[in-house]
Parts: structure tokens; sequence; C-alpha cells
């Protein structure tokens, strides 16, 4: 009877048999970037898109972008879903971390293994905190129910984790991911380092992070001519400005593109699947976005391609849609979103070094000069007439880097934390006409976790919810 | 028969008495006239392995009387010597089909007088007179008394004989008479199954038996049925009965069988009668009979033919393009925009939605069968052709069966049954259930606007979603997106084999060893056509593969002995093992739509496939003795061990044992003597622990999945991470169930009552128990929960009047009380929201039934029009917290009503079935109902009905028209559910086939029925009898969903007519 009662499945695996060798370690880290390639799907895109002063969310998305109240309870519920899927990577990773030291195998590819872990781990977190705020820190694989109750910690000691996972990520990543694109590399770490360093104010770090990428001469901008070649950069698997981007497949495609167009609008979508459920706000600074600026063409469209081939405008309710993202000509989404691109590390090296150095140094307009040469269709490297002059203090070169940003990485989903790094948030959405409660600073813990989770109470959830 | 040899061992009996004692214990009748020494004459007896002559003997010695034998088993005491013969008469018995009845005893009454009917059922006997009355009578039939003047003395029918009490009803691995039964069993008849046309059995047991609740969780043909005996016990676990065909325990649906083919349903429901089946017998379990071969020498031909025309018994009253517009200029205002129609344009109600996917639909069930014996072989066969197309375009289901029961006596000591069902079923479905704004065809057309067509100029869907700058293709669709050429269908073929040898070991001893094979394949073709330039189209195939293959060993010994003590003893090993396999395609991207999901490769993009595989198997021992003496006092003990492959490794054997006392009061003196009226008294009381497996294989392990990532330019590949915390505890359900019973037969059991009181708690529930998402896992699966079961249970049946109008009536009615003891985590736990949707509102909370409504009191309106709602915890903001409960799914009491009247040849059936005091989420309101959030249609009560800047009434029913207006569930969604449905009325006309010299036929009869005919409710959505949300999901969160009605497929009114003949 015993042998007819014992379970011995087929078709998964079970953990006792798992965990034995390097292919094993090997599918163990592919399950940890796997669920990277959830967490940057849509809901935490679409929360940061539509928390910016430069776009309004339509349908269930309008909610978010109303910032004099908190949120509703279906955007509550993608709060939450935001929630989960970090902490599904970092158990994951947790599970690599705790059990691929014990495997016998190669070493050098143990200790990419353990680097990448730790990469996207301390990615997890620092993605958490900037959302939520103080979290509960949880550093060991759950496999037992005991192990479930952790309080919230201080926002400093879930920095400092993520500042100890991303050295140990910098230091065990190779400096080179060959045609492995889609994976984590030393650069991909030193950009979240910056980006670290960058949101706690340590300049001279966050500068040098930035300048090494710089310097290793890994990247380069993809040149631009005209306002097509930017699809160059967005259209494609790989680019030489991608440090790590999300990949897509024919079976596991983009959801983006179907997010930013109408239906039916070729030639920017050719599927029908669109929801367009992301508005340009004319209020903001894209309504004096210069015309000379090739991103602006580029970004926003007012008119698409009808059945007869003929130039249609947009419907008079949306008559500007963005297009950054588009879906190959095959109907396909197959192209991948960024998640560091070469771009960034030019834009916090100019930020971060005039603020440790109480002003603009030559390198850091030089570098920021990059970025807007190659918007206007110039060669970076050399001085052109688009160029950003010498002579603006600290606090208006900063200016000048942040709506540079904004318009470089527009609905990439940097500008909610560029505005709340530097407390602008009010200030920025009060020029768009827009109060903001407090409570719209930090997003809701789930409910399920406050329930479930014995170290915290109602009282621990955010403000205002 | 005449062969049974007397035990006997009485003091101080009347000879009527010693008689009544051999009658009730021995198959013997006594014929007697009234006689003072029968009554008065005390005598002492005692007989060892006597006959029948020998009884009689010493019985009748020293006294006046003397007596005959006649053919089976007959006795007539005779107490005067027989009159002088002056009269011949002739006659031939048959029974009601006409069938000539052999060995038939015919008596002249009060005399000694009689013959028996010979091979044709023909007779002569010679009588005193024509004032003498002939006593027809045989074993199985009502004995009648016939003048010899009565015209029908030449031609007698006899009746079979309906005694009730000697009613045999199935048991797990054997019979019993329904007096003997010790534990609480309904019985449900071929009769009452075929009231009301079906395609699934499950669905004919509504209102039938007391403690049998049964609703469609949707009308669309072929859908599940949710049957629950005595409560749902489980919370994630399965709630639904076990079936046993035929003795087979089935691992599939039910919707295989052809009701048709079913001779009755013994619903096992006290622990006392379904331990036998352990760890499966907690829900009930429910013994399904086939028909097997019978009757008299002579093969029968019956065809059963049925159609009817299904339409819909209600429609929703929807917006018209006038008011709609009015709407959505209203809309347009509070959002600060410009209205957008001219109302004076708007000429006409617009489109009518509704009569694009409603239609009159046809169903039609047609049976052939053929049925008979000779002496050593019985077989009965039936053909079935099942056609219901759905209310709904693009959905109906039909199924062709054929089966086959065989019996064979092989040797004196050696019987064969086989039993084969084919069965192919073929099901279409659209998405109609749970449908939010555009994402399905139902909740398509009542978000549709009214102002728009169905179709434009070139014969294409119109794209509502883009038709106005209001709408959104996001949140609207054409419901004709799903019309044909759109398929989701599934094909299903069933082989149920099973075939029992029976060995007569001894005369008391017997062995049944069984060998069966339950077999599915299915596939699922799916395909969502090019309808727009631009669509790609895509398509589906998967199939799945399953068997369950069932082998049992069991011994019963069956003895009485003297004294009046009975024993009957079964014992046995069974053994029953499963296994599924699956895989599937998923293919878009055609270049057109003609070869729809046939060439998955002639797509651009090909998915992964899929497939999987799961096994479980279940070893088991079991053994129960019933016992009774004296007829008057009844035990019953059973056991069973269940040894199953799914449960942790620590936990995979379970004990099921109980025991059930009867007493029949009314064989006591204390009844015969001065209750005489009373025929039948039995209380009965049962304790005993079942168990329910609840849980899919593999569960207690820690399991690893594949995932994909892509790197590598696109090169998808394979990782695993993990997707469970182990469990190597995980074991069964088990439910300890109290039961307390009394039936009652009085006036010649005209009349019959039963009542049962249960008490079941179901301990150490599976639960997926909810972890903190920062655990990386949503839900963990522990035995951790409680739930209790009570109820009252009812049911009545009456002969009212059984002469020449016979009036039939049968009532249940059943109450409930589900409670939730012990809850994992000690929290409450609430459905989950969806992102596009209203947050959960079903609630599982300690000391309430499991899954009460739970949500938001709302509060009028406030100054801007939106909703206020109760700040209950008066903490100054409205949050979960605020929250209370806010009614329950659950019935306060479900009751069903049969009645039947007969004269001659006509008959009218009616059947009545109701709930009462339950409550639904009228959640199909949150879209068609939401103050036009998101501009879909409405419901027409919004008209007028809604807060305006002009008249700000803070009482207004519905808030603010606006983008900007949110709702929460609230008591806003809560309806009453109750109601009475006259669920099937049913006039049929039996025709005199004998007066109309059709010699060839049997029977014939013409009906026509109505169904689902009236519903008598309050609830504003088009059915009551709705749970769209009902599913057989393994999440709690799911299961919990109990009781919402969103875009329902609402049942069809139907009218039929049929015919059946026998021939």
């Amino acid at each position: 009877c015993k042998k007819q009662l014992t379970e011995i499945p087929k078709s998964f695996i079970s953990k006792a048999n798992y965990y034995k060798n390097a292919s094993d370690a090997q599918t163990a880290i592919t399950g940890v970037y796997s669920s990277l390639a959830d967490n940057y799907g849509i809901n935490y895109w679409l929360f940061l898109v539509n928390h910016s002063d430069y776009e309004e969310g339509r349908g269930s998305q309008a909610p978010i972008s109303v910032f004099s109240q908190i949120l509703d309870v279906a955007n509550i519920g993608r709060a939450g879903d935001i929630w989960s899927s970090f902490y599904q990577t970092i158990n994951r990773a947790n599970s690599v971390l705790e059990n691929v030291p014990g495997i016998d195998m190669d070493e050098t590819a143990k200790n990419r293994i353990l680097a990448e872990a730790h990469f996207l781990r301390g990615m997890s977190y620092f993605n958490l905190v900037r959302g939520f705020g103080p979290v509960p820190l949880k550093t060991k694989e759950s496999v037992d129910i005991s192990q479930v109750d952790v309080p919230r910690s201080p926002e400093d000691e879930v920095y400092k984790l993520i500042i100890e996972d991303a050295t140990a990520a910098v230091n065990g990543l190779p400096e080179s991911v060959g045609s492995e694109t889609g994976k984590a590399s030393k650069w991909a770490a030193k950009m979240l380092l910056a980006n670290v360093y960058l949101t706690r104010e340590q300049w001279a770090d966050a500068a040098k992070e930035a300048d090494d990428i710089i310097k290793s001469g890994v990247y380069t901008l993809v040149s631009v001519q005209k306002p097509d070649d930017f699809y160059k950069i967005f259209a494609v698997t790989t680019s030489s400005e991608d440090v790590l981007s999300i990949h897509h497949s024919d079976s596991r495609q983009s959801t983006l593109p179907s997010y930013l167009h109408r239906p039916n609008t070729p030639p920017y979508n050719y599927s029908s699947g669109g929801v367009y459920a992301w508005l340009p706000n004319m209020k903001s600074f894209l309504a004096t976005w210069d015309d000379q600026d090739l991103r602006k063409s580029f970004n926003l469209y007012t008119k698409y391609l009808g059945p007869g081939g003929d130039s249609v405008l947009l419907p008079s309710a949306t008559p500007v849609l963005f297009k950054k993202f588009i879906t190959e000509a095959s109907g396909l989404a197959t192209s991948s979103d960024p998640v560091y691109r070469y771009a960034e590390a030019l834009l916090i090296f100019a930020e971060a070094d005039c603020m440790a150095n109480g002003g603009p140094t030559d390198l850091a307009l030089e570098r920021l000069n990059w970025i807007r040469r190659r918007a206007y269709g110039y060669s970076p490297l050399a001085p052109s007439v688009a160029d950003f002059k010498p002579g603006m203090n600290q606090e208006q070169f900063r200016d000048t880097v942040l709506k540079e940003r904004a318009l470089e990485f527009i609905v990439e989903g940097q500008r909610w934390n560029d505005l709340k790094r530097t407390g602008t948030v009010k200030k920025a959405m009060g020029l768009v006409g827009r109060t903001v409660i407090d409570a719209r600073l930090l997003w809701p813990i789930p409910q399920e976790e406050i329930d479930n989770n014995g170290a915290l109470s109602q009282a621990d959830q955010n403000p205002g919810y | 028969r005449s062969q049974q040899k007397i035990d006997l061992d009485l003091k101080e009996k009347t000879i009527v008495s010693v008689i009544k004692y051999i009658e009730s214990r021995y198959q013997y009748r006594f014929f007697y006239n009234d006689n003072a020494e029968l009554n008065s004459r005390k005598i002492d007896i005692y007989a060892k392995k006597a006959t029948i002559d020998d009884v009689m003997d010493k019985l009748l010695q020293n006294s006046s009387l003397s007596y005959k034998k006649m053919n089976s088993g007959m006795v007539v005491i005779v107490g005067y010597p027989s009159e002088t013969v002056s009269l011949n008469v002739k006659g031939v018995v048959t029974d009601e089909t006409g069938e000539p009845l052999s060995g038939v005893n015919i008596v002249e009454k009060g005399t000694t007088n009689g013959t028996t009917t010979g091979a044709d059922g023909s007779f002569t006997i010679k009588v005193a007179n024509d004032n003498a009355i002939l006593v027809v009578s045989i074993v199985g039939y009502t004995t009648r008394e016939i003048s010899v003047k009565d015209k029908e003395i030449s031609n007698i029918m006899l009746h079979k004989e309906e005694n009730k009490l000697d009613e045999v009803v199935v048991v797990g691995y054997g019979t019993q008479r329904k007096k003997d039964l010790t534990g609480s069993v309904a019985q449900v008849s071929n009769k009452e199954l075929q009231a009301v046309p079906v395609y699934n059995i499950g669905e004919a047991l509504q209102g039938r038996a007391s403690g049998v609740s049964v609703a469609h969780n949707s009308g669309a043909p072929g859908s599940r049925i949710q049957v629950r005996v005595r409560g749902g016990n489980s919370m994630i676990g399965s709630n639904d009965p076990l079936y046993v065909v035929d003795g087979f325990p089935i691992a599939g649906g039910i919707n295989f069988l052809n009701p048709a083919d079913i001779e009755s349903i013994d619903i096992l429901k006290d622990a006392s009668a379904t331990a036998i089946y352990g760890a499966r017998g907690a829900n009930g379990v429910v013994m399904v009979t086939t028909k097997r071969g019978r009757g008299g020498a002579r093969n029968e031909i019956g065809v059963d033919s049925y159609y009817g025309v299904q339409q819909t018994a209600r429609r929703f009253d929807l917006l018209d393009a006038r008011q709609y517009a009015t709407v959505v200029n209203e809309f347009l205002k509070n959002d600060g925009k410009d209205p957008y129609f001219n109302l004076d344009d708007i000429q006409g109600a617009g489109t009518d939605w509704q009569d694009a996917i409603f239609r009159n639909a046809p169903v039609q069930n047609h049976t052939l069968s053929f049925s008979g014996m000779n002496d050593r072989t019985n077989y009965s066969m039936s053909g079935n052709y099942y056609d219901q197309q759905g209310i709904i375009i693009n959905s109906g289901v039909k199924r062709g069966s054929f089966r086959l029961n065989l019996d064979h006596e092989i040797k004196s000591w050696l019987k064969v049954a086989v039993n084969l069902n084919l069965s192919r079923r073929e099901q279409y479905t659209v998405p109609v259930d749970n449908g939010r704004r555009g994402n399905n065809l139902f909740s398509g057309a009542l978000s549709a606007p009214p102002t728009s067509p169905v179709y434009d100029e070139n014969g294409l869907p119109v794209r509502i979603g883009e038709a106005y700058p209001f709408t959104d293709p996001g949140d609207m669709r054409n419901p004709m997106l799903w019309a044909k050429p759109y398929k989701n269908r599934t094909l299903a073929n069933t082989i149920l084999l099973n075939n029992a040898f029976t060995f007569k070991l001894t005369k008391e001893l017997s062995f049944v060893s069984r060998i069966g094979l339950e077999y599915e394949n299915s596939i699922n073709d799916q395909f969502s056509p090019i309808i727009y330039p631009n669509d790609r189209g895509s398509a589906s195939n998967s199939s799945t593969y399953w068997n369950s293959i069932l082998n049992e060993e069991v011994l019963t010994y069956e003895k009485l002995f003297s004294g009046g003590h009975k024993l009957t003893a079964t014992g046995g090993f069974t053994y029953q093992t499963y296994m599924t396999r699956n895989s599937g395609i998923s293919v878009s991207g055609f270049a057109n739509n003609n070869t729809e999901n046939y060439n998955l490769g002639s797509a651009e993009t090909i998915n992964p496939p899929s497939s999987g595989i799961e096994q479980w198997s279940l070893v088991s021992g079991l053994g129960r003795v019933n016992y009774s003496f004296l007829d008057r006092y009844f035990l019953t003990a059973s056991i069973r061990s269940d040894g199953s492959s799914r449960f942790g490794k620590d936990n995979k054997w379970g004990l099921f044992p109980s025991g059930a006392l009867a007493w029949r009061i009314s064989e006591e003196r204390f009844i015969k003597d001065h209750l005489a009226f009373i025929n039948n008294l039995k209380l009965r009381a049962s304790y005993g622990v079942t168990g329910n497996t609840a849980l899919s294989p593999y569960q207690s392990l820690d399991r690893l999945s594949p995932v994909k990532y892509i790197y590598n330019g696109n090169t998808e590949s394979v990782g695993y991470a993990p997707s469970g915390i182990a469990n190597s505890q995980l074991k069964w359900e088990t439910s300890n169930e109290l039961d307390l019973g009394m039936d009652l037969g009085i006036l010649n059991n005209r009349l019959g009552f039963t009542f049962d009181y249960y008490k079941k708690n179901t301990k150490d529930l599976l639960a997926s128990v909810p972890l903190p998402p920062s655990s990386g896992f949503g839900y963990m699966l522990r035995n951790f929960g409680e739930i209790q079961n009570q109820g009252l249970e009812f049911s009545l049946n009456a002969d009212i009047l059984t002469g020449g109008f016979k009036w039939y009536a049968a009532a249940q009615l059943s109450t409930n009380r589900n409670k939730v003891m012990k809850i994992a985590g000690g929290s409450d736990i609430v459905t989950a929201g969806q992102t596009s949707g209203l947050p959960g509102y079903n609630l599982a909370r300690v000391g309430q039934p499991l899954g009460v409504f739970y949500g938001y009191l709302e509060d009028g309106l406030d100054d801007e029009g939106f909703i206020k709602f109760v700040d209950v915890n008066k903490d100054g903001a409205i949050t979960p917290a605020d929250r209370v409960i806010l009614g329950s799914p659950y019935p306060k009491y479900e009751y069903g009503f049969n009645s039947n009247f007969s004269y001659k040849n006509i008959s009218l059936s009616v059947f009545l079935q109701g709930v009462k005091g339950n409550d639904i989420f009228f959640a199909t309101a949150f879209t068609n109902l939401n103050s036009f959030q998101r501009t879909q249609n409405q419901l027409a009560d919004l008209f007028g009905n809604y807060w305006t800047a002009d008249n700000p009434d803070p009482h207004a029913k519905y808030p603010r028209l606006s983008s900007l207006t949110q709702m929460r569930p609230s008591d806003r969604f809560i309806e009453d559910g109750s109601y009475l449905r006259v669920k099937s009325v049913q006039l049929s006309y039996s025709l005199p086939v004998q007066k109309m010299k059709l010699d060839w036929l049997n029977y014939a009869s013409i009906y026509v029925k109505a169904t689902n005919l009236f519903t008598f409710t309050k609830y504003s959505g088009l059915d009551p009898e709705v749970n769209t949300r009902g599913s057989d999901s393994q999440s709690i969160e799911d299961r919990l969903f109990i009781g919402t009605d969103e875009s329902g497929y609402p049942n069809a009114r139907v009218f039929g007519a049929g015919i059946e003949l026998r021939f």
C-alpha cells in the first residue's frame, strides 16, 4: 500500500530534488529574473506614469492622477499587486542566496548567480521603499509559516540592505553580459547604486557610480538625425545605450504599446487592443516643448493613418497621444522596455556632480549637453547651437537637469520618483492645477499584509488608508 | 419459497398472532375469515426448521379449523365445510401491462375452494352462487376481491404492490429494505427525475429531497449544477456529493448520464449511511441505479420523445435611446464638458441590444429503449439524443448516449452484471456570466449604447467603444464579437464500464467482485475570428484525457437466527486510481478565418504548448454489521479505513467509524393494540465520522514551478521558482455528524412523514491560509478551521384521494444553518477584489455563516451628489474598518411541493420549488446601475432617480452621473433572493390502448409540459436562482464568492410536448 500512496510528481519539480547542480542554480536565478519581468509588467509602470505631472490617466487609471483624494479601491488593489510582485522577487532571490552557495559548481558562475540575486533583491527593495516607505525586511526564504510575521523596518535600515546588495552585485557581476542582454551586468548594478545614492543625496557617491559607467566605454548614445531615429532605442531588443531592459518575445509581449495608443491607429499600433490609458497633460510643460527638439514629434502625435492610408486627426477628446513604444508591423510588441538607459547615467552624473560641487562643473554641463545635442539631432560630442550655456547656478542647473530628465524619460516612469526625491511633488502638480494631499505621497500597504502579518496592525498602514 | 423452514417459540399466543408472526418473518401469506377461535384460543407453539405443514398441523390441532396450501406460499384457513358448487366462473389474470400472470391464487371468499392460474393467466373455478366473491392474490401484487357478477371477472388486472415499507433502497455496498433503515436516506424515483427535462440529473433533484439543495449557477446549457447535501462543509475542497453509479464511485461529473436511464436515486445523508464511503462520505453520497431488465417474459420497446421551445422569462428594462442621450449630456455637464447629443435628433427607442442576443431556442430529448428477460438473463438497453440550444446566441449543448445493462446467471452460484455507458457531449459556450462592461457578450449587450446600431453599413459590428468621444474601447465592446464564427466548444466522450461478479458461496455467504473503468477524453476548441481589418485572430486546442479504475472485493454474510435475530455483515477491500493528462496549444495571427482552429500551424505566433499530468490512488478496507431483532430493534455499525496518496506523508491513513440505532415502535404491542392507524413509526439515531479528500494531488509537497525569462535577444529561457510552502501534515477534513430522525406512516401508509435533525461539525478544514504577501506567497494549504452545519428536514407525502379521482402530494422543507467555528489565522477572510471591478464582499468570520456579504452602509448623498458612507467606527474616515455584515447568501429554508392529480386517463402534475430568506449581491448593477460612471447603458430605473445639480436631493436613489462617482460594495447591491417557482406543470393523457384496439401497444401517453412557468420574487435581476461566481476552485477567495449575480445567464422558460410509448 505504501508504494501506492506515495506521490511522485511528474510535471513539476519537488524541492527535495532541486538545488543539486549548476543547471539548477542557473534555472533558479532565471526564476528570479522572471519575476523582474513581472515587476516591470504593467502595474508598476502605469502607477509611475500616472503619477506624472505631464500625464493624466484615463478610465480606471484616472483616479491615480487625481491627487486631491486617496486612491480608489481599484488602484489600491494595483498598489497591492505591486507590493506582492516585488516581494515575490525578494523571496525567490532569498531562495537563491540560501540554497545556491551549497551547490558544488564552478565558483565564477556561482558568484555571478549570487550577485544577480543580490542585484534583484536590492532593486526590489529600492522600488518598494520609494513607493511604500518603511517595509518589512525579509532576507530569508519563506519555508515555514513561523517566518511570516515581520515588522516594517525604518527606511534607513532598508537602504542599508539595498546598498549592501547593490555593492555585492557590483562586485560579483561581469562587466559584459555578451549576447545575454536582459541580464544584469556590473554597470546595471552601478546604475542601481547611483540611483540609490542620488535618492539618498549622497551626491559624490552618485556621481562616482555614474562616472564609472560613463568612463567604462561600454555604452554610447544612439545617434539621431530625425525623430524616427529614436525607434533605434525603443523599437528594438537592445541598443548601444541599453544597460538593462525587459525583453519580450512573440508569446510574451510588451503591454506598453497598447497603453499608449488608441486601437486601430496605424502606424503606431497595429493591433486592435489599444486602450490609450495615458493622456498627455497639455497644461504641463509639454505645451511649451520646443518644436526643434526631435523628441517632441517622436513622443507626441496628433494624427494617425486612416483606412485609406490618409492622415486622420485624433478625435477631439484625445487630440494628442504619446507614442514612445510601438508595435511591430506584424502586430507583435516584442521590443524591450527600458529599466536603465545610458542616458540616465549621464543625467545622474550631471545632477549629482553639480550638487556635490555646489554648482555645475564643465563636465556636468558637457554631459547634460550630450543628451541635449542628441535630442536636437546633433552629434552628442560636438558643441552645437542647441547647447545649454554655462553660467547657471546650482539650482538653475539642477532644474534644467530635472526638466531634461522629464523630457528624455517621458512615459518611462522616472518623473514621480524625481519629484519625490527633490521634494517638488506639490509644486510641480500645482503648476498643472492639481492639489496633492499628503496621503498620496506613499502608496497603501495591501490589507492582506496587515491582516496576515502578525507583526503589523492597522496602525502600520500608511496615512490616509 | 414454499420450502422455507420455520422457527417458532411462542407461548400464550392467539392463532392470529402466530400467523402474523409467521407472515412478518417468512414468505407465507394467510387468508382467513374472522372467527372467534382464531382470536381467542391461546396456544404454545415450538418449531425448529419445521415445514409449513408441520407448523399448521400443530397450530390448528384441537381446533375446528383446517387449512389448505396454495401456490406461492398462500395458506387458507378454513372454518366451515365448503358449500355446494353451482356456478362455473372463467377468467384471465393479467398485470398492468396486460401481461398474463401465472400461479395466481383464486379463492372463493370464506371457503377453501380455490385454484391457481395457468401459464396463460387463465383460471376456471366453480363457486356456490353468483353472490360469491373471489379473492385474487399473488405475492408482489395487491390482492383484490371481485364479485363474480363484476364485468371485470373475465379479465382481472392486478396492480403491482406498492408497499412502501418493502421498497428497497440502495446503500453503500448493498441494499436494504426501507423499513430496516437506521440512517437517513432520501429516495427520488424515475418519475420525479423525469418531471423536468434536464441535461444533468443533479438538476432533477431540485426540490425533491429534503436536505438536498440544488442550484444552477447559471442558466447556460450544460453549465455546472451545484448539489449540496446538508450544506457545504468544506471551504476549498469539493462540497459536491459522491456519485455512485451502479456501485462505481464516479471520478468525473455526472452529466454523461441520460436521466431517462435512471431507475432511482437514493441520497445517503447522515454519517451512518455515508461512513461506509469514508474519506469521500462527508458531502453525502448519491447512489444512482440505472434501469435493468425486468417484468414478465416479454420484451418491451419504449419510445420517449420530447420537444420544447425555450424563451426568456424576463428581460432587463434598459434606458432607451432618448433617455441614454439625456443621461450622456447630464454626465458630460457634470464632468465640465459640452453636451454631445441634441435630444431633438433622437427619435424612437433606439437599438434593443437584448433582442440581438436573446432568441427562442429549441430543446429536444429522445430516448429509445429495449428491455426484457428470460429465466437466466435480463437486459436493458437504450439510446438517447438530447439537444438544447441556448436562449443566448452561439450557446448550446448536445448529448448522444448509449447504455447496456446485462445480467446473466452463468451458474446457479455465479451471476454477472455488466453495465456499459457510452456518452458523447458537445457544448458551445459564450462568455455570459460574470461580465463587466464590455468584457463579455451579455454585459456587452447590457452596456451598449441604444443610440448605436448593432452593425455598420459594411455589415461589421459597430465599434461602440469608439462610436462616441465619451465611450471607451477598453470598456465597451459590441456583443456580436462573440457571435459565430467565434467558437468555444467542448467535445467529450465518456465510457463507464462496470462488471460485477456475484458468487453465491453458501446460502448465507455471497461474494461480489467488481472491476470498473471510467474513461473520458475531451477536446476544447476555441476560435476568436478576425472581424476588423487589423485583427489577428486567435485559436486554441486543448485536450484532456482521464481514467479511473476501480476494483472492489466485498463479502456479505446474511443470516436469520431463530428467535427473530437477523444479521447482515459486509466486509471488503477496494482500490481506486485516477490519472489525468492534458495538453494544449494556442496561437494567434491568422491571414483569414477559413481554417478556424483546425490548422494552428497556419498562424504567425505559436505560443508555448502546455501539458500536465495528475494521479491519485485510494486504498480502502471496509466493514459493516446490520443487526435486527424482531423487526423492532435495529443496529448498524460500520467502519472504513482509507489511505489516500493526496495527503501529507505524515497523514496518509484515516479511519471513519459510524453507528446507528433504530426502534420501530409501531411493532410494539401498545401501538398495535391501541393506535392501529399507525402503520409505521420508527425512531432513528446515528453518529459517525466521515471525511473529505478535498484536495488536488501534490498539494502537500513543496513545489517549484517552471517560469520564463527572456534574455539573449528574444530567447525564452526556463527557470524554476518556488510556488508553495510544503505541508507534510496535510490530511482529510473530518466531519462528525449526529442525526436524529423519525419516520411515520399512518392510515394504511397513505400519509407518510419523515423528520430529521442533524448537526455536523467539520474540522481540520483544508484552508489555503492567506499569507502576508511579503512572504512571497499568497497562500499556504493547512488543515485549519471548523465549520458547523445543522438543520431540520421535513418531508411529507400523502395519497389524499385514492378513488377514481386520485391526488397524490408530496412536500419537502429543509433548513440548514451554516456557521464558521474556527478559521485559519483567526482573522476574517474577505474575497479578493479585482483590478477592474468591485473589491471583495464575501466574508468568512467566526460565528457567521461562511461567505456572508460584507461591505459599507450608505448614508445618502453629499452636496456634490456623491455617495456618503457610514463611518461605523467613527474615526473620521471611510476605511475598510467601516465594513459591516450586510446579509447572507443562504436561504433560511428551501422547499419543494409536488402535486399529482389523475382522473381516468388524464393526469396533471404541478411542481413548485423555492427558497426563502437569502440575499443576492446584484453585481450586475455595478456596471449597469452605477450612475453612468463609465458611460455604459444603465437599467431604466436610473432615469429620473439620479441626483442633479438643479435638484440636489441627498436622498436621490442614484448619485451624481459622473466619472468621479465611486461605488463600494454596499447595502445598495443587496437584494432579497427569496423566490417561489412554478418549476413544472405537466398535463398528460394516456391513451386507452385496449379500447382503441391497438393490441401492439402496451401503453401510450402524450403530454404537454411547461417548465419554469412563473417565478414569484422581489429580486430585480433576471433570475433569482443564480450564483455566477460558483466554482470548484481551490482558492478560498473564489469559493467564498457566494450569491453573486453578475450578468448571470437566466434560466429559460420552456413550453414543450412529448410522447411516451411502450410496446
